[in-house]
C-alpha cells in the first residue's frame, strides 16, 4: 500500500472516534424516524454528512415537502464551499478524478486534519483519499450499526454521545490554534468575535446561515487586522 | 428490507446538492495563483469556521430573540477543552467530552 495512503488513514484515526459516536447517534435517530438500515446505509452513502443527516430525518417525522428538505440541505451544506475553497489550492494533484473524488468526501473532520498536516507535509492524492476513504466508511458503517442495534439504545443523548460532535469541534480547534501559535493573540480575538457575531446573526438568521455569516465577517475581520499590524 | 423509491430520489438529490459546493472549487482551483487578499482570507477560515461550529453547539437558537446559551453543553466543553490542551489528543477530547456529556445527566 502507498505510504502516503497510509499516512492519511493514520492521521483520520483520532477522528474515526467521533464519527462512530455521532453516526451511531444518527442511526438510531433515523431507524426511530421509520427509516430502515438500508435507508440509514443509503442517506450516509449519497449524502455523507453528518449535521445534515439529522435535519433531514426530523424534516422526514415533520413531513415537510422534499423542496424544502433539499434546500435545507444545501443551506446547511454551503459550508463545504468555504473548506473547499481553502483546502482546493493546497492539494497537489492535478488529475480532475483525484481533485472530483477528495472534494466529493469533504468533511469538517477531514478538513481540519487535512489543514493541520498541510503545515507538515505536502497534501497528495494518495494521502488525502486514505484519510477521506477510512472517514467515508467509518460514517457509513457507524449509521447503519446504529440502526441495527438502535433498538437496545432508545436514548442515545442519554450516553453522551450526541456530544462526541461539539468535542470533535473543540479538539480539532484547539489543534488548529497549536499549528498557528505565530498569530495566536490574533486567533484568540477572531474567537471572541465569532461568538459574538453568531450570537447577533442567530436572531435573525437560521444557525446554519449564521455560522456562515460569522464565519465569513471574521475572516474579513482577520485579514483586516493583520494587515494594518504589517503595515 | 427495503429502500422506498421516493426515499432514494430524495436522498439522490439532498447529495447532489452537498456534492456541487464540495467539489466546484477543487475543480476549478488549481493551476492558478490566487490573489494575495483571497489566500489571506482563507488562511482564517479554518479557526473562524471551528469557532462557529463549535459555540453554535452551545447556543439554542429562540425564535424572535437572541439564542441562550446552554449551561449544559458548556459545563461538558470545560473538561473537554482541559483535556484538549493538555493532552493534544483527539481520540482523549471525544471521549473526555462524551464521558462528561454522560455525566453530567445522570446526575442533572
Amino acid at each position: 500500500m502507498n505510504a502516503s495512503f497510509q499516512a492519511g488513514i493514520k492521521a483520520c484515526l483520532p477522528t474515526v472516534l467521533g464519527y462512530l459516536g455521532i453516526g451511531f447517534s444518527a442511526g438510531i435517530v433515523g431507524r426511530a424516524a421509520g427509516l430502515s438500515p438500508l435507508e440509514i446505509g443509503l442517506m450516509s452513502l449519497l449524502i455523507y454528512a453528518g449535521a445534515a443527516q439529522f435535519i433531514i430525518t426530523s424534516l422526514l417525522l415533520l413531513n415537510s415537502p422534499f423542496s424544502a428538505i433539499i434546500l435545507t440541505t444545501f443551506i446547511v451544506n454551503s459550508r463545504h464551499l468555504l473548506m473547499s475553497m481553502t483546502l482546493a489550492p493546497r492539494v497537489k494533484s492535478r488529475h480532475h478524478l483525484d481533485r472530483f473524488g477528495i472534494g466529493a468526501l469533504l468533511t469538517d473532520e477531514s478538513f481540519a486534519v487535512a489543514m493541520n498536516t498541510s503545515l507538515k507535509r505536502p497534501l497528495d492524492a494518495p494521502f488525502m483519499h486514505g484519510l477521506n476513504i477510512t472517514a467515508y466508511l467509518s460514517w457509513i458503517a457507524s449509521t447503519v450499526l446504529g440502526a441495527l442495534v438502535g433498538s437496545w439504545f432508545p436514548d442515545p443523548e442519554r450516553f453522551g454521545l450526541d456530544f462526541a460532535l461539539t468535542a470533535m469541534f473543540i479538539g480539532l480547534l484547539y489543534l488548529q490554534f497549536e499549528s498557528e501559535r505565530s498569530r495566536i493573540a490574533l486567533n484568540g480575538l477572531l474567537l471572541v468575535l465569532v461568538f459574538l457575531l453568531l450570537y447577533i446573526s442567530m436572531r435573525y438568521l437560521s444557525p446554519e446561515l449564521a455560522v456562515l455569516f460569522a464565519t465569513m465577517i471574521a475572516a474579513s475581520i482577520g485579514v483586516v487586522i493583520s494587515r494594518w499590524k504589517s503595515a | 428490507m427495503e429502500i422506498r423509491l421516493e426515499l432514494f430520489v430524495l436522498f439522490a438529490a439532498c447529495g447532489l446538492v452537498t456534492l456541487i459546493p464540495r467539489i466546484l472549487p477543487f475543480l476549478l482551483m488549481h493551476g492558478l495563483t490566487l490573489p494575495r487578499l483571497l489566500t489571506d482570507w482563507l488562511s482564517f477560515i479554518p479557526v473562524c469556521l471551528l469557532s462557529a461550529l463549535f459555540f453554535q453547539n452551545l447556543l439554542v437558537a429562540q425564535s424572535g430573540g437572541y439564542p441562550t446559551l446552554s449551561l449544559l453543553h458548556l459545563t461538558a466543553s470545560v473538561p473537554t477543552v482541559l483535556v484538549a490542551v493538555t493532552s493534544k489528543s483527539l481520540s482523549f477530547t471525544v471521549i473526555t467530552g462524551v464521558l462528561s456529556m454522560a455525566l453530567l445527566r445522570i446526575f442533572l
